[in-house]
């Protein structure tokens, strides 16, 4: 099967006061179309610069990423941002909601952002709203739910649009383990139900095992690369 | 683009009602005075042209009458004796109120002429070219101007107020838009002498005598002579001197108006500037955010523009509105002030279609401009921005010794410009000393101005700046 992103001898390097800091130290990986990776490693380890750098939002101080056999680097703001905005579902740490728009209008975003917002395109948000468990909350402000509903809600406006991609880094970070194997269950059927591929940066070691593949960051590189069975064995 | 203007811009816009009314009074205080200043000027200018091309023509000097009943026809014949004078034309004047089909419609100033003599001091440009006979009872020319406003033509009938009452009179011609038609902003109409004699009941009696000066006679010379020869029983000016003082206090008004139209646009422009800064900067986490989410950047920009364009236009509405309100309230007063002269008239301001445009344009024009840095600006907001919005969150810190000083120097010069008018008032002396007093009001003037402009961001980003963390969803760790 092809490649659906390949990143290739990658650094990021950051300056910090007079120093340089490497965050990502010359890391290379393919994942294939339909494929779920988890990325667990320590904090600080770079997990969420490797993230943003397949996501298109940063661009590597040297190296290259390629998403469906297409180098980032040769790319302008206007294919940047389709790719954004078009193949990559991204589920952020801190969950960047617009603070002025309802949960669901935050939802909805992408797909006015796109062009994209119609009667079917907006059935499907919905049903994702439920499958997160908002539907309750989808005329509420970000300011009045908590953080786990507002990861929810982080985590429904990257699927509304169903992105061939999906990124999402600590996913369950402010969740309870039921919410979380909720939510762990809901990217899985993503993945069977329409092929997409995902990438999840996760802590814990029973959430990574949903992945097919897992690899551990440190320092800035892969440190460890395991099937998912064989990591249930472990 | 319109969806994502409704919820990302307007949605921020209806929770920060104060920084818009900010930034639309800006525009409106901008606007609002050019547009004044613009309607007044006009004015000026149209009450300069009556002044300019008035009833008086070539006459060099006026001898007139220093009673209510008038001068001895004679006295017109005794001044064309005198050395120096070319001729000595003599006028019945008066102002009467015109009745249109039994409906007041306006005062008039009537001249009653000596046709012969009368073109020596001003040269008519009848349309009809039919004028009127000498001696002729009921005939009347009124200027084209003014007849069109009133819906009149050649042959219709007008009644005019004399002293025995109403009389009536054919319009025989009309006076073309030239010369002495614009004496008395058009409002201005001839008739035979005699005529005028019988209206206002002055037989054997003129108002005065227009005396045009042989070339290169000084007036005040000749004036001195016709002075000497009448011995006190006329007084004799130079219609110049009534003419150069209006016009000095027309144009000192109307420097005054441009100077503060000036500083009202800084103000405004600077009010502006700073709040859309701000009302940018505040989202530029949702811009990080948008760009996050695939928004391209020359979106961002066209939101950004889009936004102060909107905001700019409404401000217009209400600064041409209020301005022509201003405009009204100004002339009045300035009116009564300084040019109660009965030839000069500040008529109704109307907005022209040229100030309208200007005033509707202005308003989105200054917001475009002054929104293109902080557009450009967000241009340059990377997507990751949404992610650390602490990192480059952008507070103002407001220095206290610049409030101070900025303070300052508004007091300073508002001040010293009030305390100059009050002894300018109780001076004479100093009231003589133009250039003084120029010099004195630019500099006060300047010293408001650079001391707003400072003070504005204090006044301003202040506020915002300590609440800026509070509309973020989350504290970042
Ligand atoms: N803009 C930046 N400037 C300087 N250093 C940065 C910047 N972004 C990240 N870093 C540093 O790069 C390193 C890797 O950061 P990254 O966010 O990828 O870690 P992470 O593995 O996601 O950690 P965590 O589990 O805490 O989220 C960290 O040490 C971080 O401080
Ligand atoms: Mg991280």
């Amino acid at each position: 099967m092809a490649n659906k992103v390949e990143v290739k001898d990658v650094f990021k390097t950051y300056k910090r006061g007079k120093a340089e800091f490497h965050a990502l130290n010359g890391i290379s990986l393919s994942i294939k179309e339909g494929e779920f990776l988890a990325v667990m490693g320590p904090s600080g380890s770079g997990k969420s610069t490797l993230l943003h750098l397949i996501g298109a939002l940063d661009k590597p101080t040297s190296g290259e990423v390629f998403i469906d056999g297409v180098s980032l680097s040769l790319l302008g703001d206007d294919a940047l941002s389709q790719i954004r905005r078009e193949k990559v579902g991204f589920i952020f740490q801190q969950f960047n909601l617009l603070p002025t728009l309802t949960a669901r209008e935050n939802i909805l975003l992408p797909l006015r952002i796109a062009g994209k917002s119609s009667r079917e395109t907006e059935r499907y948000a919905d049903e994702v709203i439920e499958a997160v468990g908002l539907t309750n909350w989808s005329s509420n402000l970000p300011e009045e739910m908590s953080g786990g509903q507002m990861q929810r809600v982080g985590i429904a406006r990257a699927l509304a649009i169903r992105p061939s991609i999906i990124l999402a880094d600590e996913p369950t970070g402010n969740l309870d383990s039921k919410t979380s194997e909720e939510i762990l269950n809901l990217l899985k059927d993503c993945q069977e139900q329409f092929k997409q591929t995902i990438i999840m940066v996760i802590h814990d070691a029973k959430a990574a095992a949903y992945g097919d593949r897992i690899i551990r960051l440190k320092d800035g590189q892969i440190d460890e690369e395991v099937e998912a069975y064989s990591a249930n064995l472990i | 683009m319109l969806t994502l203007f409704k919820t990302f811009n307007l949605r921020y816009l209806a929770k920060h009602k104060l920084r818009i009314t900010t930034i639309i009074f800006g525009v409106t205080l901008g606007i609002i005075m050019v547009v004044a200043t613009a309607l007044v000027n006009q004015s000026i200018l149209r009450s300069y042209h009556s002044l300019v091309d008035t009833a008086a023509g070539k006459t060099g000097l006026q001898v007139l009458s220093n009673t209510r009943s008038g001068l001895p026809a004679s006295i017109a014949d005794e001044v064309a004796q005198i050395k120096g004078v070319k001729a000595a034309v003599p006028v019945v004047r008066s102002d009467v109120f015109a009745f249109i089909n039994g409906k007041q419609a306006g005062s008039l100033l009537v001249y009653g002429i000596d046709r012969k003599k009368d073109t020596n001091a001003r040269s008519y440009e009848f349309s009809a070219g039919r004028q009127f006979r000498a001696g002729e009872p009921d005939a009347i020319v009124l200027t084209k101007a003014w007849a069109n406003e009133k819906g009149l033509k050649t042959g219709d009938h007008i009644n005019i107020t004399g002293s025995r009452g109403f009389k009536e009179f054919k319009i025989v011609d009309l006076l073309s838009d030239t010369g002495p038609a614009h004496a008395n902003l058009g409002s201005f109409a001839i008739m035979d002498i005699n005529t005028a004699r019988g209206l206002l009941n002055k037989a054997g009696k003129i108002d005065q005598v227009d005396v045009v000066l042989e070339d290169g006679e000084k007036p005040n010379i000749v004036q001195d002579r016709i002075k000497h020869k009448l011995d006190g029983r006329a007084e004799v000016e130079i219609p110049a001197t009534r003419g150069t003082e209006v016009q000095r206090s027309m144009e000192s008004m109307s420097i005054f108006l441009d100077l503060a139209a000036m500083i009202s646009i800084f103000v405004g422009a600077f009010i502006i500037f700073n709040n859309l800064e701000i009302s940018v900067e505040e989202r530029r986490y949702g811009i990080g955010t948008l760009r996050a989410l695939g928004l391209p950047r020359k979106k961002i920009f066209t939101l950004v523009i889009f936004e102060a364009i909107l905001l700019g236009f409404i401000g217009s509405i209400f600064g041409v509105a209020i301005g022509t309100l201003l405009a009204n309230l100004m002339s009045t007063a300035f009116a009564d002030a300084i040019l109660s002269f009965e030839r000069i008239r500040i008529t109704d301001l109307g907005v022209t279609p040229q100030i309208f445009i200007l005033g509707i344009l202005m308003g989105p024009v200054m917001a475009a401009i002054a929104s293109m840095g902080p557009a450009m600006r967000m241009l340059r907001v990377a997507p990751l921005e949404a992610l650390r919005p602490f990192e480059t969150a952008w507070r103002p810190r407001p220095k206290t010794w610049k409030l101070v000083v900025s303070a300052l120097i508004l007091v300073i010069g508002v001040g010293s410009l009030l305390i100059f008018v009050y002894v300018l008032e109780n001076n004479d002396k100093l009231s003589q000393n133009m250039q003084l007093i120029g010099n004195f009001i630019l500099a006060s003037i300047f010293l408001t101005f650079l001391g707003s402009v400072l003070l504005m961001p204090h006044l301003f980003l202040y506020p915002s700046g300590s609440k800026g963390r509070a509309h973020l969803p989350y504290e970042w760790p």
